[in-house]
């Protein structure tokens, strides 16, 4: 314990800070941008079938893609590898052939293969002061191998920054191969992307249910802008808001029982609550003139919104009954599409800067804005990671919008699509 | 030297007053309002609903401008509002007294209704045959500034033409699409794009249209004419455009 505590105050600021990961540890491709080199021997087979179709190793590429992705570590290359006939345990650890090579961290694995599944006994070690952080159990299908490994990558994250990954989270987001906006869905790390709309029409701004089994998004496939909600398990889709003029920009609320939206059937562009079929809208704005993009606090006591009631597009919150009204952003001349950070701290959006757009997180109260991005093509639509240490946006700077991943102060960017056309407007899935 | 400095405060402040607000359109309100009163009078509330409630909705809107001193907007609500009661009005004294030459659907109210209306130039013939989301070259688009919604002085002209061509093809409805160029989020650009649509409606309605015959839709920055990143797109998609329903 008396060991313990250090290190996993260091690992946590690594986690915070990645301006501390560039202090300590090996600089990788990127220069001025470092990660925490971390070796991952293949998995040992301690059963007694012998893994013939090599399933130990696709789930340790799941794995090690995952840790990849998320721009913390630093995988080293096997062919470093000084250590033979080391065990699982501690004691069979030769903690000396691991710091040679320059890994500070260890995740090792013993897997017994059965019929149908594989089971995984996980060990995640502190090479530098020669401990184990970590000890774990899994048991998964060989038919779903993704899933497991995105557990046990996870965990890995968990163990060497204090808070689980993003991985097996989803990202929602618009496409434009077709020709028309269409809504898809894929997963994080870019496998399974899948078409969840059909309209031949304009769909826009899907948003995730709480428990991640529905889109909710804008359509204009009945002709004007309407609010519909598709099921991703049933594909079943209805009509949640087809009142005259717009219904557009929807966010459910963090319980999934209420839906703030932008509604115009009285007149104006306003911010109403609907419940959660649709019904007893409640205005909760009413300036007589544009208020869109509902984004709810963590807890679902406020909602943060466009407002153009200053004579421009601006950042303004609100609690959840209309009352309060506070004015965010002040810097610039055109700042849309906020999103409330899961910790509840910090708000995401873009903002006009010159010709493009960049995008921006400020705290609530209106202090400490920082720019994420920084003029290359436009970078728009922010949405944060379930745990709120990334931010996936759309951006133009390689040409089209293709979709992005950032860390949420900037420093690491990744690209996630490839998409020849124009992918945009991604909002990440609940865990 | 006191006096002095006093007098050119005093000149300051008027040339403020004068030059840099707008003045609070009181004229305005108070023959909205009135005109709201003699709609009601007539039984508007009941015989001509639709366009009594868009009178007060109008009325609210003013109203709530006037509060925070926008005054072109709020301006530009009252003369909407007092058009639409003399609308309600008319429709609720005809309901009232029938058999007066039976009033067909869409045929504008008497009065001054037409005042100001440049007759258009073209009256399209064969007005039957017109079919439904057909652009008519007599109807011209309108533009806008980056994020604004007001209509020009150029504007003005174009609806007045638009506003005649529709009274000479009284069957005629259209639908009034607001567009936007691609700067910006998707749902601003929608609420953007309602407002400018709803502003050439309004005008038209001062003018005298049937607000019956005019609806609007808003496509945001989806339905670009120009598809190109640069600010000679940009002038050509922020617009409305007319289109036969």
């Amino acid at each position: 314990m008396k060991y313990l505590r250090p290190t996993i105050f260091i690992l946590l600021s690594v986690a915070m800070s990645s301006v501390l990961w560039a202090k300590v540890y090996i600089t990788i491709d990127s220069p001025g941008r470092s990660r925490f080199p971390i070796a991952i021997p293949e998995l040992k087979n301690t059963g007694t079938i012998p893994d013939v179709r090599g399933f130990s190793k696709d789930l340790l590429k799941v794995i090690e893609n995952d840790l990849d992705l998320c721009g913390i570590f630093q995988i080293i290359d096997p062919k470093a590898f000084l250590e033979k006939d080391g065990g699982l345990s501690r004691d069979e650890v030769n903690f000396q052939d691991w710091s040679t090579i320059g890994a500070e961290g260890l995740v090792k694995g013993g897997f017994v293969l059965k019929e149908k599944e594989i089971a995984l006994d996980l060990r995640i070690f502190d090479v530098i002061q020669g401990f184990q952080i970590s000890a774990k159990s899994y048991r998964g299908a060989l038919n779903n191998l993704r899933e497991m490994g995105h557990k046990v990558a996870n965990e890995i994250v968990k163990a060497f920054t204090g808070e689980k990954g993003f991985f097996g989270t989803r990202l929602a987001f618009i496409s434009t191969v077709t020709g028309n906006k269409e809504i898809y869905i894929m997963d994080i790390d870019g496998e399974n992307m899948r078409r969840v709309t059909f309209d031949n029409s304009i769909a826009l701004s899907p948003v995730w249910s709480p428990d991640g089994t529905k889109l909710l998004y804008t359509s204009y496939k009945m002709k004007g802008p309407h609010l519909f909600v598709h099921d991703l398990i049933t594909g079943n889709e209805k009509a949640i808001s087809q009142r005259p003029g717009l219904n557009i920009g929807a966010a459910w609320s963090p319980d999934g029982r209420r839906i703030a939206c932008t509604l115009s059937f009285e007149g104006s562009s306003e911010i109403y609550i609907l419940d959660e079929s649709g019904n007893n809208p409640k205005q909760l704005t009413r300036t007589y003139g544009i208020n869109v993009s509902p984004s709810w606090s963590p807890d679902g006591s406020r909602i943060a919104f466009v407002s153009d009631r200053g004579g421009n597009p601006q950042i303004y919150i609100m609690d959840a009954n209309g009352k309060g009204v506070q004015r965010v952003t002040f810097s610039g001349k055109y700042n849309v599409s906020p999103a409330w950070s899961p910790r509840g701290d910090r708000i995401a959006y873009s903002g006009m800067r010159g010709e493009y757009f960049d995008i921006f997180s400020i705290a609530i109260d209106g202090s400490d804005m920082i720019q994420l991005t920084h003029g290359e093509g436009n970078n728009e639509y922010p949405s944060w990671s379930p745990e709120g240490r990334y931010i996936a946006f759309s951006s133009t700077r390689d040409g089209h919008p293709e979709l992005y991943l950032m860390s949420s102060n900037g420093i690491y960017v990744r690209r996630l699509t490839n998409s020849h056309s124009g992918a945009l407007s991604p909002t990440w899935s609940p865990r | 030297m006191m006096k002095n400095l006093s007098l050119t405060i005093l000149a300051v402040v008027l040339m403020v007053v004068v030059v840099g607000c707008p003045r609070p359109p009181t004229k305005e309100m108070a023959e909205a309002r009135a005109a709201l009163d003699s709609a009601k009078d007539a039984g508007a509330p009941t015989l001509a609903q639709e366009e009594f409630r868009s009178a007060e909705q109008m009325l609210a809107e003013a109203t709530a401008y006037m509060d925070e001193k926008k005054y072109d907007d709020a301006r530009n609500s009252a003369l909407t509002s007092k058009k639409l009661s003399e609308i309600a009005r008319d429709k609720a004294l005809k309901r009232r007294a029938p058999g007066k030459g039976q009033a067909g659907e869409g045929v504008t109210p008497e009065g001054e209704t037409g005042a100001g209306v440049i007759p258009g130039q073209a009256v399209v013939t064969g007005k039957g045959s017109l079919g439904e989301g057909v652009t008519i070259k007599e109807l011209e688009p309108v533009y806008f500034a980056f994020d604004d919604y007001s209509i020009s002085e150029e504007a003005k002209d174009i609806l007045k033409v638009n506003a005649g061509w529709l009274e000479k093809n009284e069957n005629v409805k259209v639908q009034i699409e607001g567009h936007c160029d691609e700067r910006g989020s998707a749902e601003y650009n929608i609420a953007l794009g309602e407002r400018r649509a709803k502003s050439a409606r309004n005008y038209m309605i001062q003018l005298g249209i049937d607000p019956s015959k005019l609806s609007t839709i808003s496509y945001g920055k989806e339905r670009p004419v120009d598809p190109g990143h640069n600010e000679d797109a940009w002038v050509k998609n922020r617009r409305d455009e007319f289109v036969v329903k």
